[in-house]
């Protein structure tokens, strides 16, 4: 009989003990999309066990009606063998929710009370398009399992042909690069890693799930293309990055490019090793910082690439480590008492001028400041490697600080400071006297 | 995410609080006395606003606390963060070079496409650029993957704006207030 043959099938695939079995084995539905919404769930155990080989999706999915329940229940029950994978129970109502293949009933079964085999029933069923369906209970994130979701059904289901095998650790990864992509840098990232060893305790394609679930959920719009749900919660963050403009057309999956490092879901016809998921989600992670990076290291908005980018990176931590030597070399010797008076320093709101005034302060004074009497060929150096820096890469003004027109006349004017000021002794008799002689000299050297 | 001025704040008076407890020791010293011991507060000042959550942090306090330890000492207890200096850094990543050297002859000899070369060029160099972020960054050595030594560098980037932003300030109401 049909159903009982299925039955068979569905035994013969149970691999029970391969709970973290490398998601490239997973195939759910791969061949043929499912158009016609079906009501029940035909529980594939693919959620944990590689199935193309025996299973033909299409079979399943079309034979399986809700009667079949029943059936699988038992014998999901007889091999669930798993214990520490059984999910609570709210996991199993929100795996229960989504659901490639009940267009509008969606909403009914949900509400359903649904025991525990079917619910995983359905959610194996479900893994193969599990983007955009993933309820978001654990993510915390707050945002209700609209029925958004439950529009995306059928392109979901058409979409579900692709293989989809799921990564455990990219899931993880995945929804840390997209909690810190929502939610700003630090906070984000606190909360994604609470999220991640949340996570790591299931399922990794649970884990998927609700990532593309809360991708979705931020979108929400009815987006049938996972990828693209993934890539236009990325957008905000990469505005610039081709593939997502190119993904955010109501193409299909299937059509789409298989290029993009941002798409943690393996596409048609791409390799579905969990290591090259893996390592796309790395490479996503890699990237979201880069841009935080970017934001934060002046000039490098035009830059793209991950050398040149790391490089500009460098000299510029580099160039403010100097310029804490600096700074604190100048603090020496203005104040040998080192009695520095907080209160009578922010009486005069030297603070606030600071902040206030920073990028419209004239750099050349702000030099002059710099230059301690310092033992001559340590300032030089450090100072022209500073110089060269500063006109090597394209630093915008930063907080009073190096400004390009300014480079040109650095290094000139540098030496001449350093002169006056090495002629001023770098080891005063009275610490005073040579500070306030030391400082007009230069003044008078530097100013413009 | 810039520099905020709370963080501007508290940074100052750490730092101050540490300079307190460094100056009877530092009195009429040399210059570079001087400048080590405001450079060694400020560092320490700096790597206490992150309270020993990021590794950066904990392996600058190491550094120092190695040069000075007992001032650092005293320091952290003044600003209260006497738990950083006891905080274990994850174990230093060290690559044997002959393993490396041996693996990398085996992949050469592989013969790859043009545009194969094109690419392994760029993961080469950003290799390179890697490691010399490493050495940039505090404790850039115990951060396992790349992924944490960006989000390190960003906050270690930050921090030291924070550090750059007062110190100039001071350093400009200090002139101001010696030319008056």
């Amino acid at each position: 009989m049909d159903l009982s043959e299925e039955k068979r099938n569905l035994d013969a695939t149970v691999n029970y003990d391969s709970v973290n079995n490398p998601p490239g084995d997973w195939r759910v539905s791969g061949s043929n999309p499912v158009s016609a919404p079906i009501d029940s769930y035909p529980p594939s155990e693919n959620l944990i066990s590689p199935c193309p080989s025996s299973c033909s999706p299409s079979q399943m999915m079309d034979s399986f009606g809700q009667s079949l329940w029943g059936n699988i229940d038992r014998s999901l029950e007889m091999g669930w063998n798993l214990p520490n994978l059984l999910p609570p129970k709210g996991f199993i109502e929100r795996a229960a929710r989504f659901s490639l293949f009940s267009g509008g009933n969606f909403s009914d079964m949900v509400n359903q009370p649904l025991v525990n085999p079917e619910s995983i029933g359905l959610f194996l069923q479900g893994g193969g398009t599990m983007q955009g369906q993933c309820p978001s209970n654990e993510l915390n994130v707050g945002e209700p399992h609209n029925d958004a979701s439950i529009g995306l059904k059928d392109p979901n289901v058409r979409s579900s042909e692709q293989a989809k095998p799921n990564v455990p650790g990219s899931g993880n990864v995945s929804e840390d690069t997209q909690s810190s992509g929502g939610n700003g840098q630090k906070g984000g990232e606190t909360s994604s890693k609470g999220f991640d060893t949340k996570k790591r305790k299931r399922n990794g394609q649970i884990s998927e799930v609700h990532q593309s679930h809360r991708s979705q959920q931020s979108e929400e719009e009815g987006d049938n293309n996972g990828d693209k749900k993934r890539n236009d919660e990325q957008s905000p963050n990469s505005p610039g990055n081709k593939t997502n403009s190119g993904k955010q057309q109501g193409k299909q999956t299937s059509d789409s490019p298989k290029d993009g490092y941002i798409h943690v879901r393996a596409r048609r016809g791409q390799a579905t090793n969990s290591h090259s998921l893996a390592e796309r989600v790395r490479r996503e992670k890699i990237s979201e910082r880069m841009k935080f990076l970017q934001d934060l290291v002046p000039g490098c908005n035009k830059v793209t690439g991950k050398a040149v980018m790391l490089d500009e990176i460098i000299n510029y931590v580099q160039s403010l480590q100097r310029q804490v030597e600096f700074l604190s070399m100048k603090l020496a010797t203005v104040n040998p008492q080192m009695d520095f008076n907080l209160e009578g320093l922010l009486a005069k709101d030297g603070l606030q001028l600071r902040a206030g005034s920073s990028s419209s302060t004239p750099f050349p004074q702000n030099m002059s400041m710099v230059y301690p009497p310092l033992p001559h060929g340590f300032m030089q150096q450090t100072l022209s490697n500073i110089g060269r820096t500063i006109s090597s890469a394209p630093l915008s003004p930063m907080n009073g600080g190096f400004k390009r027109q300014e480079t040109n006349g650095w290094e000139s004017d540098l030496q001449n400071v350093i002169h006056v000021n090495y002629g001023a002794g770098d080891i005063p008799p009275d610490p005073q006297a040579a500070g306030t002689a030391s400082l007009p000299a230069a003044n008078m050297k530097v100013e413009p | 995410m810039q520099p905020t001025s709370s963080m501007k704040e508290e940074f100052l008076k750490k730092w101050q609080m540490g300079l307190q407890i460094f100056r009877p020791s530092i009195d009429n010293t040399s210059v570079s006395e001087r400048k080590k011991a405001i450079k060694l507060s400020a560092d320490v000042a700096m790597a206490s606003l992150r309270k020993g959550t990021t590794c950066w942090s904990r392996a600058l306090i190491e550094k120092t606390a190695t040069e000075d330890n007992f001032l650092v000492r005293q320091m952290l207890t003044g600003i209260k963060a006497e738990a950083l200096i006891n905080k274990k850094l994850p174990k230093k990543i060290v690559c044997h070079r002959k393993i490396v050297r041996r693996s990398k002859k085996i992949l050469r000899r592989k013969s790859r496409s043009a545009s194969e070369e094109a690419a392994v060029k760029a993961k080469r160099l950003v290799k390179r650029r890697t490691q010399g972020l490493r050495n940039v960054v505090p404790g850039g050595e115990f951060m396992s993957n790349d992924i944490l030594l960006l989000r390190e560098t960003l906050d270690y980037i930050v921090s030291l704006q924070t550090q750059v932003n007062v110190m100039r300030s001071i350093v400009d109401a200090a002139e101001a207030g010696i030319e008056q």
